[in-house]
């Protein structure tokens, strides 16, 4: 047999499905190929070769960023081994950065890492266009004198950047970027049925069934949305043309399908009656994405607009133009139902042809916004308008408030703070915590707690939290507050490896979202407290 | 100040626990490496970890204990060999072994302080679960699956267990669904998969494990069927080896196999009649499109993205079919007289993936079924969840946090945490549960016994261990998943265990019906471990470990509620009450990260979970 079969004509395995792909199989199934391209384009700094900032770059060279730099100037001590695993007994009194980076460098070839001797002191001496190269920035322990006029620049440059503080139990975690939109918000579903307002294509469809002269095994595979609308349409016709709005109504009219069942077979009927609220209810731009479309970003383009806001625009235009009924382009999916395939298929056909039509319409639009600010049409691609018409009703604009806003007082969320710090157990009294014991690193050049005897260090960590209270309004540090106060002695400024590596997990997953514009990122501060195992998210 | 860890400062009186804590880790792979790391640098002093796996390169994205070196090695070896070179002052001992080997006692499972677990499938979770429960050994499960996390606490009495919520069990599908009237893609896939792929390079078995088999009056006559056409493939297989193979299989079962299921016009009625598929037409559109060439086929397969036309299943049909069959050929010439030479389906495997995505593909042609990618069809056969380093690391730095709540013996602050998508919040946590009452696996006693199978006889184990070591009656039950012996079933008693089925790591349960007359109430159940062990004296037996067996607690006096009655003591009252309150948050926060209505059981690398 062996003779026979090595005559047989056969491919070659293994095809040329790359052994990049496989090893990012599993998040592939996240974020998909545009996802891991735009992660594989990315260059990331770390500025401080911390345990935390490293735990953030290990889970994002892992999945294959295209490049990382490590910046820090500081030699590696036994401290720094204790709590970072890219660092060993080796390392010490050598260069923490070059260290750490070599360590990384190790986890994944595709990604190439680098470390810079930068001071910490000295950033503002670089010449602004040295943070250019870099499409994110991960600030780990800075303290504010040197952070704010980084933040401040990188936000003029739009280039996102992520702080991180970890001490003992706490972490925090600040996202900075003037403006992240995302267009795959991964929903949990992009159905748009419009049973309220068919077009022609889809009327016609239905209205052709004849229910009562089918024979029964096909009266069960009428597709639910034919029933509805056939239905809909006989109601309509005994009320004044409107679809039932009340819930006597709605119940009225469930009885109305439940009376047409002909067989136990007909589960498309009990589809149908379970689709009933989905379908009266009237198809409209919801709040958010109107506010989206009427933003002046999108009703201003200029020459450096964003592909975001040119095709917001153009969607603007669609919903006012007579082609769309003043809704959003149809996104074309349709739900799984019980249904004859031919009817599932044509049903399918038409939800689609709609939504390419309007797609259509959206990506002639866009050519001419193209034309009209001077750029070529290949400067947004087909995919890119199908993908945006597709998620129109999921679109996400986060405007994210700067850090300087943050900690000037004058534009400090202080309403927010006070009365979170009122709450019972409110991780705010950490967030307050982080705020004063970076007052402390700043003026007395050290950690609190870092000396033999700790009872001084909590009484001016407590001053200075009264200090930044009393700046926004407040009047005292509370008893919740003054006792996190204690603990931030207690630690010492030391880092705790396990808080550090979830500090790294969050800290990643948040950057992959902003690199790959997928998913929704974090609006803007987190908190976490290892003691009690639970988080916040606040908007500071 | 002189110099000490940070983790010691941090941790305050917590750190000499933890330093002196044994600590046995289950699964070293997605959360398993991030949890190494996270105990060797808080200073823990000993860890032993179990893992059965291999390394694979699809590993390599999260699991950044491994490196491309390391690839088939054993995870569990390689982990302990990366961590020391990072801390040389950690005990690491690992064990290249599935944990239900018998080495792993109750008595070694004792030795332990905390035993985390970082598994990626229930079978393997509940035996720890159970192990754990006997051994009376806190543990902490874990599982991630996409974004999503999870980790919880179990403790003995104090805590609902793995099992006190029942778990579903992983979907399988009724026969004549997957054999007759499939309607989804998913039962296309697992007719080409489990049924197809094995029955030609696989297992000659009726049996695999997504089938349903059990037989009833309605599935009857498709079994019988079903059994028919495993004939006729049978004699297709006689052409195994030659260019007509592809050819034959192709016609047996999209052609041959769908006329005579037309035949059963009853099952048309009311659904869509399959339509067969011609070899001949189909291949002609095939070469029309030049895929005569096998440069053409490889270019197709290079890419898992787009979903294949008929005639592309067709060409990859056939070309896997003949890839495969060279490979078993290859494989049965080097095997010559040993043990029957197979092909099992792995999804990372392209020669099995491509047949099982083209039959597939082709069968849901037949039945007017949405055909999917390869690389849609991967994820569904190969029961693919999506993991990323992200959520591990996550959900291991709040397994660490739990371990010291544990260790420090601070149960009213341990707890159980979800990890979810901002923007509202990032991690819901909620108190631990107190045990369901009524939990087949925590709520009984537990016991494991070494035993010679071969010679100890169940009349020997109820008169010495039961009735003599354990004061039990007559009034008593003992089953496996049947009924061995009661009162009033004596015929079992002369037999051995052998002969009753029983085998190393079978469960035995002891029911106690008797009801003193002192008017307490009977025990709880008693479920023996069984770890086989040969005796070369009597008594061939050891009882390796028993915990205490209360009795069950009086059902409650419905009619009662004054405060009087309550036979629990007023602290202990007041503790129930809190566990209560707290419950109800955590309840709220279950609701509240449940993302789809349809239950769906995971089952992958980093663990497995429940979404409900
Ligand atoms: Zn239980």
């Amino acid at each position: 047999m062996q003779q026979i079969i090595d005559d047989v004509p056969r491919s070659v395995t293994p095809h040329i499905v790359s052994a990049r792909d496989r090893k990012y199989d599993r998040q592939l199934r996240l974020w998909a190929a545009n996802g891991q391209a735009a992660l594989e384009e990315a260059h990331v700094l770390l500025l401080t070769a911390s345990a935390a900032g490293a735990e953030i770059l290990k889970n994002l060279v892992l999945p294959g960023t295209g490049s990382f730099t490590v910046a820090d100037d500081k030699l590696a001590t036994e401290d720094d081994v204790d709590v970072n695993f890219f660092l060993d007994e080796s390392s010490i009194g050598q260069l923490r950065g070059a260290k750490v980076a070599e360590f990384l460098q190790e986890l994944n070839a595709d990604s190439v890492g680098r470390s810079e001797n930068l001071t910490l002191s000295q950033l503002d001496k670089l010449d602004p266009s040295y943070w250019e190269q870099y499409s994110l920035v991960i600030a780990h322990q800075i303290r504010p004198s040197v952070l704010l006029p980084i933040s401040k620049l990188l936000w003029e440059k739009k280039i996102p950047l992520v702080v991180s503080n970890s001490i003992g139990f706490y972490a925090r975690l600040r996202i900075i970027t003037p403006e992240h939109s995302v267009v795959e918000s991964h929903p949990d579903s992009t159905v748009d049925l419009r049973l309220d307002c068919p077009w022609p294509e889809l009327e016609e469809f239905a209205y052709e069934f004849k229910l009562e002269e089918l024979a029964e095994m096909d009266h069960a595979h009428v597709p639910y949305l034919v029933l509805l609308l056939l239905y809909l349409k006989q109601w309509k016709e005994t009320h004044n043309g409107e679809s039932p709005s009340t819930y006597a109504e709605k119940n009225e009219f469930k009885a109305l399908i439940r009376s047409g069942v002909q067989s136990n077979d007909d589960e498309n009927f009990e589809e149908a009656i379970n689709t009933v609220w989905r379908a009266t209810q009237a198809t409209t731009i919801p709040s958010d994405i109107q506010k989206i479309l009427n933003d002046s970003r999108a009703q201003n383009l200029g020459v450096t607009s964003s592909k975001f806001w040119i095709l917001a625009r153009a969607v603007s235009d669609f919903t006012k133009s007579s082609a769309s009924g003043g809704l959003l382009p149809l996104s074309g999916s349709v739900p799984d139902m019980k249904a004859d395939t031919t009817s599932y298929v044509t049903l399918q056909s038409i939800y689609r042809t709609k939504a390419r039509k309007d797609r259509d319409w959206v990506a002639g639009r866009v050519n001419e916004l193209l034309l009209s600010l001077g750029r070529s049409a290949a400067a947004i691609s087909g995919d890119e308008v199908d993908t945006f018409c597709k998620f129109s009703r999921n679109l996400v604009v986060l405007d994210y408030r700067s850090l300087e806003d943050e900690y000037m007082p004058s534009t400090a969320n202080s309403k927010k703070i006070l009365r979170e710090l009122e709450e019972e157990n409110s991780l705010m009294s950490v967030y307050v915590g982080f705020r004063a014991v970076e007052v402390f690193e700043e003026r007395e050049g050290r950690y609190p707690g870092t000396l033999d005897y700790t009872e001084d260090d909590e009484v001016i960590l407590e001053a200075i939290a009264l200090e930044i209270i009393t700046s926004i309004g407040g009047s005292v540090v509370n008893e919740r507050t003054s006792s996190v106060l204690k603990e931030f002695v207690r630690y010492g400024g030391g880092e705790l490896h396990n808080i550090s590596s979830l500090l790294g997990g969050i800290g990643a997953q948040e950057i992959v979202k902003i690199i790959t514009r997928q998913y929704v990122p974090l609006a803007n501060t987190t908190i976490f407290d290892g003691i009690q195992s639970v988080s916040a998210v606040w908007e500071l | 100040m002189s110099r000490e860890t940070y983790a010691k400062r941090s941790l305050g009186e917590v750190y000499d626990k933890v330093h002196k804590a044994k600590v046995l880790m289950v699964g070293a792979g997605g959360i398993g490496c991030e949890l190494l790391k996270n105990l060797v640098l808080t200073g823990f002093g000993e860890v032993h970890l179990v893992d059965l796996d291999t390394i694979d390169l699809s590993n390599l994205n999260r699991q950044f204990l491994f490196g491309h070196e390391h690839i088939k090695k054993s995870k569990a070896l390689v982990a302990k060999e990366t961590a020391s070179k990072f801390n040389p002052n950690v005990n690491l001992v690992a064990y290249h072994a599935n944990i239900k080997d018998p080495q792993f006692t109750v008595k070694w499972f004792k030795s332990f302080d905390i035993v985390l677990n970082a598994l990626d499938n229930f079978d393997a979770r509940r035996y720890v679960n159970r192990m754990c429960l006997t051994a009376d050994i806190p543990m902490i499960d874990s599982g991630t699956t996409g974004y999503n996390g999870q980790m919880r606490v179990v403790i003995k009495g104090k805590t609902e267990c793995y099992e006190c919520n029942p778990i579903e069990p992983p979907k399988s599908f009724p026969v004549c669904t997957i054999r007759t009237t499939p309607s989804q893609p998913i039962h296309c896939i697992v007719w080409a998969k489990s049924y197809l792929f094995s029955q030609l390079f696989g297992i000659d078995e009726d049996a695999s494990p997504d089938l349903d088999n059990t037989e009833n009056k309605e599935n009857e006559d498709e079994l019988k069927n079903l059994r028919l056409e495993n004939e006729e493939l049978k004699k297709v297989k006689n052409a195994f080896g030659t260019v007509e193979f592809a050819k034959l299989v192709f016609e047996k079962v999209f052609q041959i196999d769908i006329d005579r299921l037309l035949t059963l016009a009853d099952a048309w009625k009311h659904r869509r009649a399959p339509v067969p598929l011609d070899f001949a037409s189909i291949k002609a559109e095939a070469d029309a499109a030049g895929y005569e060439d096998l440069d053409k086929v490889a270019a197709l397969l290079a890419n898992d993205q787009p979903v294949w036309s008929l005639h592309e299943n067709f060409v990859v049909f056939t070309d896997s079919i003949n890839r495969l069959s060279k490979r078993l050929v290859d494989l049965q010439n080097r095997d010559l007289g040993g043990s029957k030479s197979i092909l099992t389906f792995d999804k990372d495997d392209d020669d099995t993936l491509d047949f099982v995505s083209a039959a597939a593909n082709l069968r849901s042609i037949i039945f007017g079924i949405e055909t999917k990618s390869k690389f849609d069809i991967k994820q569904m056969s190969g029961n693919i969840i999506p993991a990323i380093a992200t959520t591990n690391a996550i959900v291991a730095g709040l397994v660490v946090t739990q371990a010291f709540k544990v260790l420090s013996n601070d149960l009213t602050h341990a707890k159980m945490v979800y990890v979810s998508q901002p923007p509202s919040r990032m991690l819901s946590s909620g108190a631990l549960l107190p045990a369901n009452r009524d939990c087949a696996v925590c709520g009984v006693a537990r016991a494991s016994i070494e035993v010679d199978i071969t010679k100890l006889t169940l009349g020997q184990f109820i008169d010495d261990v039961l009735k003599e070591k354990l004061s039990y009656t007559d009034e008593i039950s003992v089953m496996t998943s049947k009924l061995l012996y009661d009162v009033e079933f004596d015929d079992n008693l002369d037999k051995t265990f052998e002969q009753l089925g029983i085998q190393d790591g079978s469960f035995i349960t002891v029911m106690d019906e008797d009801e003193p007359e002192d008017g307490s109430t009977a025990r709880v159940n008693l479920e023996f471990l069984v770890l086989t062990k040969e005796f070369s004296s009597e008594p061939a037996y050891t009882l390796e470990a028993i915990s205490g067996i209360p009795r069950k607690p009086r059902p409650e006096a419905a009619e009662s509620d004054s405060d009087e009655n309550m036979v629990v003591p007023a602290s202990t009252k007041r503790k129930a009450d809190e566990i209560v309150e707290t419950s109800n948050g955590n309840k709220k926060a279950k609701t509240e990260t449940s993302g789809t209505s349809e239950t769906i059981v995971l089952d992958d690398e980093d663990g497995t979970f429940l979404i409900d």
